[in-house]
């Protein structure tokens, strides 16, 4: 049996040397975030995607249903699962409906194919990186896109009735979900508004993704 | 085989002592972090930086919604080819200046960009050791890409403020190294914003951290 031993105590030693861990006054292992941050690393080794609508925007839907402002879709047979990292939304016109902005999910074992389907490519957030495996899509605004309805997950984001004169400050509109969801193949995530209709609500929205082997 | 064994439940000891690691009730190896912050390591070692527009501000863009375009975007940061380091976005922010601003997104964006940008202001990094040098990359206001950047996502959500009274939660994004700018490539961070406006100004900043590819 070894002991994962710690020194106590704050020390000081240059690189390459080997050298035990540090601990606290609790003997509590110290630790620090990985070098650039908690993404670093699969941002590194190209494992996290992000898919984002057109800057032009997309009606955010009012109901739980077979449409989505956005769904992040793994496909049958992967051979990765996907951990939601973060998900963020714009506002781009129109008189946005009270309501919410929640998660939905759904069974998907085939390709999103109806009639109101609209592809994303996703991005590697290692800029210039190759595709994943995960596909993204939204809706035309008018037709259904997914072969089962979205169930709730949870809400998300709220809305008033956001106007073109409402004179917000700029602020942050993004969530970190930190791989708190994941999609099995076979399922779709997505984000939906469940909200009044509003005067032609036009949106943003975005989910970042990695992919980690089965 | 060997086990990194722990010790379940409280205990004290004193500086310079080995100590087995604590753990909890579930077996979990307790932990704390590091000395000086979660960054603290990076940046005393000289390789986190910031870059901002200038403080008299530049457009959030007004009539500008739909896309980004190759050229007037607020802030570009630029990772030259050959430079040797990967950089990494830790965290993006926003300040506003002044006008009344129009109404949309603020949103990240990339460009393959392999030569020196064709426009824009120069922005000098700054070591997040103040006092240290600049690094590797380059950084433009009203940066012009080498062709359409690319939308990552949306980032900031904004409608027609004009300083009203009051105070403002922190702009931040923590970005938390989920972006990695490879060399030959740019980040870019931009208004996509409708409506008139009246000289809309804010502040764009990036901070990054430089590792070695």
């Amino acid at each position: 049996m070894v002991n994962a031993d710690l020194i106590i105590g704050p020390r000081k030693v240059g690189d390459g040397v080997l050298q035990t861990a540090r601990g606290d006054k609790f003997c509590d292992l110290t630790v620090t975030y990985g070098r650039g941050g908690y993404y670093a690393d699969p941002a590194l080794r190209q494992q996290i995607f992000v898919a984002s609508t057109a800057g032009t925007g997309v009606a955010p839907g009012t109901a739980l249903g077979q449409t989505a402002l956005i769904v992040i879709w793994n496909p049958t047979g992967s051979g990765v699962n996907a951990f939601v990292q973060k998900t963020s939304v714009g506002f781009v016109s129109g008189t946005l409906g009270a309501g919410s902005i929640v998660y939905g999910q759904a069974a998907s074992p085939a390709a999103p194919t109806g009639t109101g389907i609209v592809t994303i490519t996703p991005v590697s957030t290692y800029l210039g990186g190759s595709a994943g495996k995960c596909q993204a899509f939204t809706w035309d605004g008018t037709h259904n896109i997914l072969a089962n309805a979205l169930t709730l997950i949870r809400p998300a984001y709220l809305s008033g009735a956001f106007t073109t004169t409402t004179a917000i400050a700029p602020q942050v509109s993004s969530e970190w979900l930190h791989g708190e969801i994941m999609i099995p193949p076979g399922y779709v995530f997505g984000l939906t508004g469940i909200m009044a209709a509003g005067t032609s609500p036009l949106m943003m929205g975005a989910v970042e993704w990695s992919e980690e082997l089965i | 085989m060997v086990n990194a064994d722990l010790i379940i439940g409280p205990r004290k000891s004193v500086d310079g002592v080995l100590a087995t690691t604590r753990g909890d009730k579930f077996l979990d190896a307790a932990i704390t972090m590091g000395r000086g912050g979660y960054y603290a390591d990076p940046t005393l070692r000289g390789t986190v930086y910031q870059v901002s527009t200038a403080a008299a501000g530049y457009t959030t863009g007004a009539g500008t919604s739909g896309a980004l375009t190759a050229a007037g975007n607020a802030i570009g940061l630029w990772n030259p080819v050959g430079s040797g380091v990967n950089a990494i976005i830790m965290k993006t922010s926003l300040g506003y200046v002044s006008g009344i601003l129009s109404y949309g997104t603020i949103v990240y964006g990339q460009y393959a960009q392999t030569t020196t940008p064709g426009a824009g202001t120069a922005i000098v990094p700054t070591s997040n050791v103040l006092g240290n040098t600049a690094g590797q990359c380059k950084a433009y206001s009203g940066v012009t890409a080498a062709g359409v950047p690319t939308i990552l996502r949306p980032a900031y959500i904004f409608g027609p403020y004009a300083g009203a009274a009051g105070f403002s939660n922190p702009t931040y994004d923590y970005v938390h190294g989920e972006y990695v700018v490879p060399p030959g490539n740019m980040f870019i961070m931009s208004g996509l914003a409708a409506g008139a406006g009246s000289s809309p100004l804010c502040i764009f900043g990036i901070e990054y951290s430089e590792e070695a590819v």
